[in-house]
């Protein structure tokens, strides 16, 4: 039976082109920032001026696409004329949205253009119901990005209470930290995505390629090290491997995607308005990919409602444009857990699936979150036995669609993975 | 929600607070950073109703907490309502507009983000709304982070609701260290924290010029009574120094100096010796 709402689909624009691969693909809506220090995503060579912002709305606009900016880093004392600016452009230009996180920036929106819709950035850090609806009267705010640190059950929550809609992230690069309040970066650079809007900037990034393997360096910090054979990744401060009490392991997050692609069906009942997906710093290819398939995953959800079956090839498409290309489905699995530590544990291939859950946290299916009933969800042949970050996870027969997934093995750091994970990987973070 | 917190109940944390009130101390609920479920809204929401302590509103959940939202004001009443607060130095106060907007929520005190540089801390501080107080963070861990997850928990492989309260063998959280060795960071239940503590000892004189109404310190479990002792005896005008001891791993103050928050400047024009007036 097909569904009346589906949530929209919210794209991220780099540049132009970016824009019109989002918009040709299917987005809703598409998210961008200009070339300055008001947005987040400050990158060298990306983001908009007014000129291409203009061409970018008249594209949009054809498609019916709606375009989001984001002004959301934090303005320095003495400079929030610059950010005013922004505003105004904006604004001016007919955006279909701001998406702010300072308080002060909010109230001059809200008061110089008290017309123009207002969305509170995952930056603005808000993760309950009160944080929430403080913004809606204050403001006027109109819909909420979260932070990717909450679970399902505690985003069903939020918006049973929350007056504004709601966006989660949907697919992209794992932030596990509540965002708007992480100074990893600026401990370590002196910027930080609050004040100059890059998270572990580029021109802290040194490679060296030494005896001992290839290091990976900000601002000097040895970040991670990679053997031979081993896929280097961005240094993001918290993606890299420590040694905390004699164990080397990533002991903050592991360099992995979102994917939330098997929870749709959840995300829609419980009336989530939008999904986002993170990448304004990904190539245009990259965003029609992601586009493309979660737009055919949304319409497809739409048409098939509660009978909607998840397609293998569009979790094979998603797992290869991921992060190390691995994925999880981040805190919105969290039964209590913490996401899996990579490491020391050596468990079972297939056939030897514990009828207890591990400690992990995999309290059941690591697709639908259903929870772990051997009788119910995963008997038979058709369960699943992931082994991920060493320890145990299962995907139920309807996650599974037939164990197409491919069973992995990962042992720490002396043996990274040599076959890509095709399916979920991972607990929940 | 961490089950530590559960260890002390509510009547536990006001009894303390009253007991240091009587001792003359004036005591600040600071409330937490990452309000997340339905229980720290209720823990909060009584804390705020007590009316005892003044609170440190560290979220935007706590701010609409304090201005009687959940509709237990008429919406006409709201306006009026101002209780007042602390607002901490995790609700992002970067700039003037901001500053005067909680400070027109109630704020009567300020605790700048840890990453802003004395420049600009003395620049918000000038202008500040008026019977507005500015507390500095001068020493200690650095909170840099926090998460939804536990990253103890997480290191002994426990969930984080069955963690055993295994943080409790580490009361200063582990370290975590580049694999060149470098003493980085600390993992500490949700957050995560610079493994050298800031200080800002050595700018007392410079911070006591500027008017600065308050320092904070963060409390460590060892050392803890000599750090208060040197920073009041610094405030009032004496040569002290931080010991290595309180801070194994070593100092940091970058961010006052504008700079990295992980490095180690010297105070400019205001050598440790001339602090003696």
């Amino acid at each position: 039976m097909p569904i009346a709402t589906v949530p929209d689909l919210v794209c991220p624009a780099g540049g132009l082109p970016a824009l019109k691969a989002a918009v040709d693909n299917g987005a809703n809506s598409v998210y961008c920032g200009f070339r300055d220090a008001t947005n987040a995503r400050n990158f060298a060579g990306l983001n908009f001026d007014r000129k291409t912002l203009a061409e970018g709305l008249r594209h949009a606009h054809a498609a019916g696409a709606n375009v989001l900016v984001a002004i959301n880093t934090y303005p320095q004392a003495g400079r929030i004329d610059e950010w005013h600016r922004a505003i105004d452009v904006a604004a001016e230009l007919g955006v279909h949205a701001l998406i702010v996180a300072d308080m002060g920036l909010l109230a001059y929106a809200s008061r110089r253009h008290p017309s123009l819709r207002l969305h509170l950035s995952v930056q603005g850090s808000a993760t309950n119901y009160e944080a929430i609806n403080f913004c809606h009267r204050e403001f006027g705010v109109q819909r909420t990005v979260l932070p990717r640190v909450l679970t399902l059950a505690q985003v069903e929550h939020l918006v049973k209470h929350a007056e504004t809609e709601i966006e989660v992230f949907a697919f992209g690069s794992l932030c596990v930290m509540n965002e708007g309040r992480c100074w990893l970066s600026s401990y370590a650079t002196g910027e930080s995505p609050n004040t100059v809007g890059a998270c572990s900037p580029a021109k802290y990034v040194r490679w060296d390629n030494k005896p001992a393997g290839l290091e990976a360096r900000l601002n000097g910090i040895l970040i991670d090290r990679y053997g031979a054979g081993e896929k280097a990744g961005y240094p993001t401060l918290c993606k890299g491997r420590f040694e905390v009490s004699g164990a080397t392991y990533y002991a903050l997050e592991e360099p992995t995607s979102l994917n939330v692609l098997p929870m749709l069906p959840e995300l829609a009942r419980i009336g989530v308005a939008a999904i986002k997906v993170e990448g304004r710093q990904r190539s245009p290819a990259y965003v029609a990919k992601v586009t493309r398939t979660l737009r055919a995953a949304l319409d497809a959800l739409r048409v098939e409602g509660e009978d909607f079956a998840l397609r293998p090839a569009w979790q094979a498409d998603l797992s290869r444009l991921a992060e190390g290309q691995q994925v999880t489905l981040g805190a919105y699995n969290r039964p209590g857990g913490n996401g899996g530590r990579l490491g020391n544990a050596e468990r079972t291939g297939i056939g030897s699936a514990r009828a207890e859950p591990c400690r992990c946290g995999h309290g059941g299916c690591q697709g639908c979150s259903e929870p772990w009933r051997p009788a119910r969800h995963c008997a038979g042949a058709a369960a699943v036995l992931l082994v991920a970050h060493g320890c145990a996870g299962f995907l139920c027969r309807h996650c599974a669609v037939g164990g197409r997934y491919r069973v992995y093995r990962r042992n720490g750091v002396r043996a990274p993975p040599r076959t890509a994970p095709r399916g979920l990987a991972g607990p929940g973070s | 929600m961490c089950a530590r917190r559960r260890e002390l109940r509510r009547e536990d944390w006001l009894g303390l607070a009253r007991d240091l009130s009587s001792a003359g101390k004036q005591v600040v609920l600071s409330a937490q950073v990452l309000l997340e479920s339905e229980a720290d809204l209720r823990q909060l929401r009584h804390l705020i109703d007590d009316g005892s302590f003044l609170i440190e509103a560290n979220d935007l959940g706590a701010i609409g907490l304090l201005r009687g939202a959940s509709a237990r004001v008429p919406a006409e009443l709201m306006a009026l309502q101002r209780i007042p607060f602390v607002a901490g130095p995790h609700l992002n106060i970067y700039n003037e507009a901001t500053l005067a907007f909680f400070a027109g929520l109630g704020a009567v005190r300020w605790v700048p983000p840890l990453e802003m540089s004395r420049e600009r801390v003395a620049q918000l501080h000038a202008g500040r709304p008026a019977g507005l107080a500015t507390e500095v963070f001068a020493f200690g861990r650095m909170p840099l982070a926090f998460s939804a997850r536990c990253f103890t928990a997480r290191h002994v492989g426990l969930n984080r609701d069955d963690c055993e309260y295994r943080c409790m063998e580490h009361p200063d959280g582990l370290e975590l260290s580049t694999r060149e060795g470098q003493e980085f960071l600390v993992i500490n239940g949700i957050q995560t924290q610079s493994a050298r503590r800031h200080t800002l000892l050595a700018e007392m004189s410079d911070i006591a010029d500027l008017n600065i109404d308050a320092v904070r310190i963060s409390p460590q479990s060892h050392h803890c009574l000599e750090i208060i002792a040197a920073f009041a005896a610094a405030r009032d005008g004496q040569s002290v120094t931080a010991a290595p001891e309180w801070s194994p791993e070593g100092y940091a103050n970058g961010y006052w100096h504008g700079t990295a928050g992980i490095n180690l400047e010297s105070p400019k024009g205001h050598d440790v010796k001339d602090i003696q007036r």
